[in-house]
C-alpha cells in the first residue's frame, strides 16, 4: 500500500460502521466543498459548503506485461446552490477553472481536516452540467501530461540518448531546457515534458533504480528520428521492457513500481478474507492468460527502421503440457542492443532480456488463477500493484485438489472504489509468488575514511541504507575481502558518520561493511537475504531460506 | 397563545390542526449495510435527515391560504412548521459539549425551564432529546447528562419546531374535502410531507 494514513484515520477506518466524508479543494479558493463537514469546520478559517452531491472514479488497473496503467481521474458533482458554483467559475477569467489544481480528500465523519487522506491531486479537465443546477467536474492526474510528444525537433535533427533508462526517464519527464527544474533538467526543451520536479517522487524512483536497475545493468541507447507521444514511448520502451509501470500516488506525485514480490522488510501486505468479502468471489483458472512464447526484438536499426535481432523464447515445459498460449507477447526494445558500446556495457542487453523473459514465464507459463470480488469499503486503501494475502474456505485449490485458500499471495491488478455505495471491486492474479518469502540482498557500505576504532565515514547514500536499522551487527572486510572485524554492533548513524562498538583497529578507506553471520545478527536483519546452506536453510536454527527477488 | 403555524416568505398561516395519525417526525438515515460471506456487517452511512409527515385537517379559509403557500414551496422554496408558535428556538452551540455533562454552551434566550429540545451534530447523524433544567447567561443546563459528545457546530432547537423544510417528494396539492361546499362543519385534509434541509 502506498497511502500513508494516521492514527485518527485508522481508528475510524477500522470501525464496522463508517460515514465517509469527502472534501474538494480547488487551489487558491477559500471555500471547500464537502458532503459532511469536518469536526474542526467551526474553528477553521476555510469555509466548508455541503454542496458535494456524489463522487466517483479512481479506478486503478494495471497490465504489467504491457507496462500500462490506467490514467486515474475522479469525477464529482456539486450542486449550484444560490448560483455559487456558476459565480465561482466566472471568477477565473483566465481559464474558467480549466486545469485548476484540485485536491480530493477522503476520511470519515468525526475527523479533523488534517486527518483526511488525499486520494487524488490533479487538474480539472472536464466541466459539464449533468442536470440543471448540478455541475460535474473531472480531475485527472499527471499522467495526462504524458500525452504530449517528446523529441519534438527530431525529424530535422536526430537525437541520441544512452545510459541508465530510469535516469533518462527522469530527465525526459523534467527537462525544460532551462536547467531550473531539479537535478535532472539537462535535456533540451524539445526533449522534455517539463513536468514540475516536485510533482514526481524522484526519491522513490531513484530507489527503484538503485534496488532493481542499478548502474549499467539495463543500459539502453536510443537513436530518435521522429516525435513520439511520451506515454506510449515510456510504456513500450521503458516500462514494458523493464517490467515496470507508472503509478500516481495519493498526493498526486508520479512514481514507478516494479513488478516484484512483497518483501517482509517493506510494506504491510493487504489481506482479504471471507470476513470482508461481500458474497462469493468468482474464481477462474484464467487459461486465456497462458503465455509460454515471447518474441523479443532488439538492435533497432534507425537507418532502415527495422529490428536487426529477433529472438523467440519458449517455455518448453509449459508448451509441452499446455500447447501454445492464446497470445505471444512481443517486446520491441529500441534501447537494447546486444553489441552496445562502450565495451563496458557489451552483453548487458542480453542478460537483461533473459531476466525479462524469465519474469514473464515465471508468471504466465502456468496461467495465473484470477479472482474477482466485491469487498468492504475498509479495503479501499489496497491499490493496484499491491501483493495481497488471500484466504477463503470455498475457493478451489486445484493444485492440492481441495477447497480452501489460506494466505495465498496474489497481485491486485484492478481496484474500483464505489465511493457512493461504500464498496470496492477487486481483481487479483495468482502471481506465483506464493512459494516462499522473497528478499533482497542485505545492504553494504563502503568506508570512505576511518576516524578511530569506533568511528568511520561512508557516503550519504550508504549511510541511508543503515539509518533505519536498530543496532545492526556487522562484519568489516578489507579491500581484499578478508574479514577484519567480526560481529560488532553499530550504535549510531549520523549523517555520514557511523559509530560502532570498539573494533580494536581503525578501518581504512574502501573497506566494506556487511551484515554479520546469520546467527549473529538481530531479528530485524534476519529478514534480509542471506546465502543458505546446502539444505536451503539459514543459520544454526535452520530457518527457512529466502528466494532472492528476480 | 400558542398556535400551530406554517411560516413562509415572511408570511404566517396559523391554524389549529390536529392530525389524523399523530404528529410524525421521522429520523431517517440513508445507509448501505454490506454483509460478508461470513455474516459480518459493514455499514456505510451516507446521509441523515428529518422528515415530517402528518395529515392535517383545516377549514376552507385556511385551505385558501395554503394554495398561496403551495405556489411558493412547490418551486423548491423553504418554509418552517411549528407545533407551538411560542417555541421556535434554533441555535448553534457556542462551545463543545461532552458526553456525561449537563452544560450546553449556547445562547439561552429562547429556551426556558421544561422546554423539550433536540440536540444534534451538524451532520445530523448523532442526536438526542434534552429537557431544560435551568439556564446560565451563556448556556443551557440539561436535566440529564448528555449521552453523546457534540462540537461547537452542533445544533439545538425546540423539538417541535422544524425550520428549513422543503417539499421534495410530492408534486401536487390536493386537500380532500368532507361534505359539500356549504356544509358548516366540513373540513379539508392534506397529507403534509416535507424534509428538513441539512445546511
Amino acid at each position: 500500500m502506498t497511502i500513508d494514513t494516521n492514527v485518527n484515520f485508522d481508528a475510524k477506518h477500522a470501525l464496522k460502521q463508517k460515514t465517509p466524508l469527502y472534501k474538494i479543494d480547488f487551489d487558491s479558493e477559500s471555500t471547500t466543498y464537502v458532503n459532511h463537514k469536518t469536526d474542526d469546520a467551526g474553528d477553521s478559517a476555510q469555509d466548508q459548503k455541503k454542496y458535494l452531491k456524489r463522487i466517483s472514479g479512481l479506478a486503478q488497473k494495471i497490465t504489467p506485461e504491457e507496462g500500462k496503467s490506467s490514467i486515474g481521474s475522479v469525477a464529482f458533482e456539486l450542486i449550484d446552490k444560490d448560483g455559487d458554483i456558476t459565480t465561482l467559475l466566472a471568477t477565473d477569467t483566465t481559464s474558467y477553472f480549466h486545469r485548476r489544481a484540485t485536491t480530493v480528500k477522503a476520511g470519515y465523519v468525526g475527523m479533523d481536516d488534517d486527518d483526511l487522506l488525499t486520494i487524488q491531486s490533479g487538474k480539472v479537465t472536464h466541466i459539464s452540467e449533468k442536470q440543471i443546477g448540478t455541475y460535474r467536474f473531472d480531475v485527472t492526474d499527471l499522467q495526462k501530461a504524458m500525452q504530449r510528444k517528446l523529441f519534438r525537433d527530431s525529424v530535422d535533427n536526430n537525437v541520441e540518448f544512452s545510459g541508465n533508462p530510469l535516469t533518462m526517464l527522469l530527465a525526459w519527464m523534467t527537462s525544460t531546457g532551462n536547467g531550473t527544474n531539479g537535478s535532472y533538467d539537462y535535456y533540451a526543451a524539445e526533449n522534455g515534458l517539463g513536468i514540475t520536479a516536485a510533482d514526481i517522487d524522484i526519491t522513490e524512483i531513484e530507489k527503484v533504480r538503485g534496488d532493481y536497475y542499478p548502474g549499467i545493468s539495463n543500459y539502453m541507447s536510443f537513436d530518435i528520428r521522429e516525435p513520439i507521444v511520451a506515454k506510449s514511448f515510456f510504456e513500450q520502451q521503458i516500462f514494458k521492457v523493464l517490467n515496470l509501470y507508472l503509478v500516481v500516488k495519493g498526493d498526486g506525485r508520479i512514481s514507478l513500481k516494479p513488478y516484484k514480490p512483497n518483501l517482509p522488510t517493506t510494506l504491510t501486505t493487504p489481506t482479504f478474507a471471507k470476513s470482508d468479502i461481500i458474497g462469493k468471489p468468482k474464481w477462474s483458472a484464467n487459461l486465456e492468460e497462458l503465455i509460454n512464447e515471447v518474441e523479443f526484438k532488439s538492435n533497432w536499426d534507425a537507418d532502415n527502421t527495422e529490428f536487426d535481432l529477433r529472438q523467440f523464447f519458449e517455455e518448453a515445459t509449459s508448451f509441452v503440457n499446455r500447447g501454445s498460449g492464446r497470445k505471444t507477447i512481443v517486446i520491441q526494445s529500441k534501447g537494447f542492443h546486444s553489441d552496445n558500446s562502450p565495451r563496458s556495457v557489451l552483453g548487458t542487453a542480453s542478460e537483461a532480456i533473459q531476466r525479462r523473459i524469465n519474469s514473464i514465464f515465471n508468471r504466465y507459463a502456468t496461467p495465473p488463477v484470477s479472482l474477482t470480488f466485491t469487498a468492504y469499503f475498509s479495503k479501499w486503501l489496497a491499490e493496484a500493484g499491491d501483493i495481497s494475502s488471500f484466504s477463503h474456505e470455498l475457493i478451489p485449490d486445484i493444485v492440492a485438489g481441495t477447497r480452501g485458500l489460506t494466505n495465498v499471495l496474489m497481485e491486485v491488478i484492478s481496484r474500483v472504489v464505489n465511493w457512493d455505495k461504500g464498496n470496492v471491486k477487486f481483481k487479483l492474479l495468482d502471481t506465483g509468488f506464493a512459494k516462499d518469502p522473497y528478499q533482497v540482498i542485505s545492504p553494504t557500505m563502503t568506508i570512505t575514511s576511518g576516524t578511530n576504532s569506533t568511528t568511520f565515514e561512508v557516503s550519504s547514500a550508504d549511510a541511508a541504507k543503515y539509518a533505519d536499522f536498530t543496532n545492526p551487527v556487522v562484519d568489516i572486510m578489507n579491500s581484499l575481502m578478508s574479514r577484519r572485524v567480526t560481529a560488532k554492533a553499530i550504535s549510531n548513524v549520523s549523517g555520514t558518520t557511523i559509530t560502532i562498538a570498539d573494533m580494536g583497529l581503525t578501518p581504512s578507506a574502501n573497506w566494506i561493511v556487511v551484515f554479520s553471520d546469520y546467527d549473529s545478527v538481530t531479528a530485524e536483519q534476519k529478514k534480509w537475504g542471506y546465502i543458505a546452506d546446502s539444505s536451503d536453510n539459514l543459520g544454526a536454527a535452520n530457518d527457512l531460506a529466502h528466494l532472492i527477488v528476480p | 397563545m400558542a398556535t400551530k403555524q406554517i411560516i413562509y416568505d415572511s408570511k404566517t398561516i396559523a391554524f389549529d390542526f390536529g392530525d389524523i395519525a399523530g404528529d410524525r417526525v421521522r429520523f431517517n438515515i440513508d445507509n448501505i449495510p454490506n454483509i460478508s460471506g461470513s455474516g459480518e456487517i459493514e455499514t456505510i452511512n451516507r446521509l441523515a435527515f428529518i422528515e415530517l409527515r402528518f395529515k392535517a385537517k383545516f377549514s376552507q379559509a385556511i385551505y385558501n391560504d395554503l394554495i398561496a403557500w403551495w405556489s411558493w414551496v412547490s418551486q423548491g422554496n423553504f418554509f418552517d412548521i411549528t407545533f407551538d408558535s411560542t417555541k421556535t428556538g434554533n441555535e448553534t452551540l457556542t462551545g463543545s459539549a461532552a458526553a456525561g455533562q449537563k452544560n450546553i454552551d449556547v445562547d439561552p434566550t429562547d429556551f426556558v425551564n421544561g422546554d423539550i429540545l433536540l440536540l444534534r451534530t451538524d451532520n445530523r447523524f448523532t442526536y438526542e432529546v434534552v429537557t431544560v433544567a435551568s439556564q446560565d447567561s451563556d448556556s443551557v443546563v440539561a436535566v440529564d447528562n448528555l449521552k453523546f459528545s457534540y462540537t461547537n457546530t452542533s445544533l439545538l432547537r425546540h423539538f417541535n419546531y422544524f425550520p428549513n423544510l422543503a417539499i421534495v417528494n410530492k408534486k401536487d396539492f390536493v386537500a380532500l374535502r368532507t361534505g359539500g361546499l356549504d356544509t358548516t362543519n366540513a373540513y379539508r385534509i392534506f397529507p403534509f410531507k416535507a424534509r428538513e434541509e441539512n445546511t
